[in-house]
Order: structure tokens, then C-alpha cells, then sequence
């Protein structure tokens, strides 16, 4: 205990000497093992303009995020529940009523901020009264995600069997929903698609981004709500997670209903969801995870009406992109030189 | 100043290899007045693209003689290289410009096939002629190895890249359609249903 209250004092001093820092700076970076070419560094100043803070906020904030996985990764199961319990200042009795009830839900927490505790620190939680399972992408493919594979065998492997894991892939889908129908709640990280070409494209932070309506289509197949969730910095390795809203949406139950409603419902309930996320990351955007790969991005999200709307639907249907001039199969008898 | 014999007379079109050599080579030419246009898409070397160089053309008078130099692995983009060329084995998108340039204007093609080895079309050919000339261009780039310096880019060129830049532009439309209805207090019209299914097939279909 002693030592975890030592270490996050020398942390919180760290943290303050390197807020000072107006520019880059490639010795920190080094210290950080930070890699960052002149695109992060550009879209890093935006991101901090947009903060209004300095390039040292940042690597403020990379420290205590390297500090914190460092700690989860390496230290003692009795170290990790220490470090969590005096981490976490949330309320939960908010995230009690919105799940008041017997339905399922889907929990959805972005990667911001200390996102690894809040989750942890929601299984924790709602494993006590609930069926609660994390659904994330395999450490098979994805070779980060093992971390939360050893946290859960750590923290969760006997707690009678009410928190799990379900693997973000066809098969984890399918239980996932059941898993939902069945009264369960689904923890899912919905700010990371595995497909670009299957995402669909919101406003977000003042540009395009990227993003699946799975977390929204689950919870409207399983008749159950969205909840957003997104922890917030409360001091030095301090952070208390806020729940906005249940968002529900009429069941697919009901017959009949169309797919273009269906898909108008999850990209609405998408798009609420991050306008939620947007709201609470004001002053404090540089603490989500992809705030480097979605700033250097410049592509601004096209708001259209209907007569815009027209006009590029015309412009699409004949875009040379689209259609090629045409096809030519070449004969065996080609040309000699 | 003399123009070398390739260059006397009329209207011709050489079709190089982006490499160091070939790009010192077409400067120097082109700093020697043996060359009046430079097709390609790379900034640094002054090329125009396709549609400024035919505009050029178009604009020239018709026995004017032309001599240019086309980086036609260059030209991976979909406007671009629009013509799917199915050769039994692969499929790839190919440049329309020396079609063009052979068909409308008259102009001599010259194909790169290795170091002194080329192969010549006559003005007027058939597209299949063009175009497998076209595909062992591409071949003999290929053969450069590392020298090659637009191998990185011919991904741009296959079905697989260009259907997944289409589904991302469907992908983006759609997202503009659900935004404006759902988001935008823009009423539900029954027409976007259609545009919708269109999406859809489009999406799932893919190239032809």
C-alpha cells in the first residue's frame, strides 16, 4: 500500500513537471518510448489546440497510461485490487438503476482515459448481482487484447462464473446475442472497427470517423438498451466512469420492421452514443487512444440535404471509381516485340 | 539540334518504367527540346496528367509531330486506369491513355520491355493489341526489381483494392443518407429505400 501511495506521488510529480512542455520534445518521447513521426506531432497540436492545452498534457497522460498497463501487466493480484479500489471513485448506484429490470444491455466504454480499470472495475461490479461478459476482439488476431484474457483469469476465474469473455468474432456474435436475450450485459469497446469497408462514417470530434453499429444492433436485436460509459480523469491515476442515458430502440421483434429503419435506428443510436462521448471529452480529447490516427485524418463529414444528397447521388452513379470503362479479355495471341 | 530517328517524324509515345535512369533520362530530353510531354502522376518530375496531356494533343494542329514520354505504371488511380484487363491467369486495371493517344491521334507507341528492347504498335491498332502490349509492359516493369520505384503502387490496380475503396465510398454515402434522416431532421423519403436496396447491390456485387 506504502508503496503504491509512494509511486503514484512520484507519478503525479512527473505528470506536472511534464505538463510544462509547450513543444515536442525528442528526449521525453524517448523516455516514453514514444514514436511519433511530424503527422502525429501536427495532428497531436491540433488535438491539443482543440484542449486547450499544451504537447505536455499529453505526455502527462501517456505516462500514467503506461504507468497503469505496466502496473496490470506486472504487478501482484493483491497490488492490481489496491491500485483499482483506490483508482476508482465511481458511483455505481447510477449504473444500478439503469439496469434495473430483468433485460439485457449493452454497456458501451470507449477506449479513453483509464479505460482497462473501468471496465474492470464494471465487471467487478455488476458480476456480483448480474451475468456480465466483456466482448472484445481475440487475442488471436489481436495480440494486445491478451492483457485483458490474464486480467480476467486473475480477477474474475472465481467469481462463481458471472463475468466471461466473449471474442469479438462469428461466433462470439451469435453468443453474444443470446447472451443479451438471456438477461446477461455486454461490456463492448465500440470506438474500434475490424473492417473499414464494412464501418459506417459519424461526426466525431470535428471529423469523420469510422465506426461499427454493432454495439447498437445487438442491444435492438436483444430487445435490451445501449448504456454509454466513458471514465473520467478525477486527479492523478484517479478516474470515476459516468453513465449517460439508457439508449433503447424499438425491437426487432416486431415484425416488419424494415431494414433501412433498423439500420436508420443503429446509426442513430451510434451516432447519439458518440455525441454523448463527445460531450463528456471536451478539454480532454487527447486521453482517447486513436486521438492521434483521427486527427491526422482531415476529412470532414459531409452533413448533406436532400437536394445535396441528390446531386451526389447522381455524381455516384456515374463516378469512373465505379464503373469501369470496360473489360477487355486479351487473346491468347499477344504481340512479339 | 537533331531529334534522334525514333523521334523524326509524327506522332509518338514512349512507355517507360518509372526508374531512376528512365526519369533522368525523360528530364534530359525534355531539357533538350526532344520532348514535349511527360505523362505520369508523380509531382517532382513535372509530368502532366493524362487529361492535360490530351488536352495538349487535342489542341495541337494534326501533322504537328508530338514525341512524349509515358510513366504509365504511374497511372494506377481508378480515373486513371479505368480499362479492366483480363489477361486468363490475373485480372488488373489498366491506363487508357495509350489507347487513346494510338486510336484518336495517331500516335506510334513504343512499349518498354527490358534494357534496348521495346515493343512498337502501330498508330490505329485494335485494343487487344494495346493493351497486352500494355500488360507485358508491366511485365518487364515487374523484371526491373528493386530500380522499379512505382512497384508499391500497382496494388491500385487489382479488383481486390478497388472493390474495397468502393464499398468504403458506399459505406460513406450510405452514412450520409442515415445521417441526413435520422440526424439531420430530414423526413424519411420513400425513394431512399430504392437508394438503399441500390447501395446494397452495389455494395455486395461489387466490380463486374
Amino acid at each position: 500500500m506504502m508503496l503504491s501511495l509512494l509511486l503514484t506521488g512520484a507519478l503525479a510529480g512527473a505528470s506536472s513537471l511534464l505538463q510544462r512542455i509547450r513543444g515536442p520534445s525528442p528526449l521525453i518521447e524517448d523516455w516514453l518510448n514514444l514514436q511519433l513521426d511530424a503527422n502525429d506531432h501536427q495532428a497531436l497540436r491540433q488535438a491539443c489546440e482543440r484542449d486547450h492545452c499544451r504537447l505536455g498534457s499529453y505526455y502527462s497522460w501517456y505516462l500514467e497510461k503506461k504507468f497503469m498497463a505496466g502496473l496490470l501487466r506486472q504487478a501482484s493480484l493483491e497490488t492490481i485490487r489496491e491500485a483499482l479500489t483506490a483508482s476508482d471513485q465511481t458511483d455505481y448506484s447510477q449504473l444500478d438503476c439503469l439496469l434495473d429490470g430483468r433485460s439485457g444491455h449493452v454497456i458501451a466504454i470507449p477506449h479513453f482515459g483509464h479505460y482497462i480499470p473501468a471496465a474492470i472495475g464494471i465487471v467487478n461490479h455488476v458480476s456480483k448481482h448480474r451475468d456480465i461478459a466483456a466482448f472484445y476482439a481475440d487475442p488471436k488476431t489481436h495480440k494486445g487484447n491478451g492483457l485483458f484474457d490474464d486480467l480476467r483469469d486473475k480477477l474474475f476465474s472465481g467469481c462463481g462464473g458471472r463475468a466471461e469473455v466473449l471474442h469479438a468474432n462469428r461466433e462470439g456474435l451469435t453468443k453474444a446475442l443470446r447472451f443479451i436475450k438471456r438477461g446477461g450485459i455486454l461490456l463492448m469497446f465500440p470506438d474500434v472497427h475490424t473492417s473499414l469497408e464494412d464501418s459506417f462514417v459519424i461526426p466525431f470530434l470535428g471529423r469523420s470517423f469510422n465506426v461499427m453499429l454493432g454495439s447498437a444492433a445487438l442491444a435492438r436485436k436483444a430487445n435490451g438498451s445501449l448504456i454509454p460509459a466513458l471514465p473520467v480523469c478525477t486527479g492523478s491515476m484517479r478516474y470515476r466512469t459516468c453513465f449517460g442515458l439508457a439508449l433503447r430502440m424499438p425491437t426487432d421483434s416486431v415484425r416488419g420492421l424494415s431494414r433501412s429503419i433498423s439500420l436508420q435506428q443503429d446509426y442513430a443510436t451510434t451516432s447519439i452514443l458518440f455525441q454523448w462521448y463527445e460531450q463528456l471529452m471536451v478539454g480532454r480529447a487527447i486521453r482517447w487512444q486513436y486521438i492521434r490516427e483521427h486527427f491526422i485524418s482531415q476529412t470532414p463529414f459531409k452533413r448533406l440535404d436532400p437536394a445535396s444528397f441528390e446531386t451526389m447521388w447522381e455524381a455516384f452513379l456515374s463516378d469512373p471509381r465505379f464503373v469501369p470503362l470496360s473489360i477487355l479479355r486479351l487473346p491468347n495471341d499477344a504481340p512479339h516485340d | 539540334m537533331h531529334r534522334p530517328a525514333d523521334f523524326d517524324t509524327g506522332r509518338q509515345a514512349i512507355i517507360l518504367p518509372t526508374t531512376s535512369d528512365a526519369l533522368r533520362c525523360a528530364s534530359l530530353l525534355s531539357d533538350l527540346g526532344l520532348l514535349d510531354v511527360t505523362v505520369g502522376r508523380w509531382k517532382d518530375i513535372h509530368a502532366l496528367a493524362p487529361a492535360q496531356a490530351l488536352a495538349r494533343v487535342e489542341h495541337s494542329k494534326d501533322e504537328q509531330s508530338i514525341s512524349m514520354v509515358v510513366f504509365s505504371d504511374q497511372l494506377v488511380s481508378a480515373v486513371d486506369a479505368p480499362v479492366l484487363v483480363d489477361t486468363g491467369s490475373t485480372q488488373h486495371f489498366a491506363s487508357s491513355i495509350e489507347y487513346v493517344l494510338n486510336n484518336l491521334y495517331g500516335f506510334h507507341l513504343r512499349f518498354f520491355l527490358a534494357a534496348r528492347r521495346s515493343l512498337d504498335i502501330p498508330a490505329g491498332s485494335s485494343a487487344n493489341l494495346v493493351f497486352s502490349a500494355h500488360h507485358k509492359y508491366l511485365l518487364a516493369c515487374e523484371a526491373q526489381g528493386a530500380t522499379w520505384v512505382a512497384r508499391s503502387e500497382q496494388i491500385r490496380r487489382t479488383p481486390d483494392f478497388r472493390r474495397r475503396q468502393q464499398r468504403i465510398r458506399i459505406q460513406a454515402l450510405r452514412s450520409s443518407l442515415l445521417f441526413m434522416t435520422s440526424m439531420g431532421h430530414h423526413p424519411w423519403d420513400k425513394s431512399y429505400d430504392g437508394k438503399l436496396q441500390t447501395l446494397d447491390h452495389l455494395y455486395s456485387r461489387g466490380l463486374p
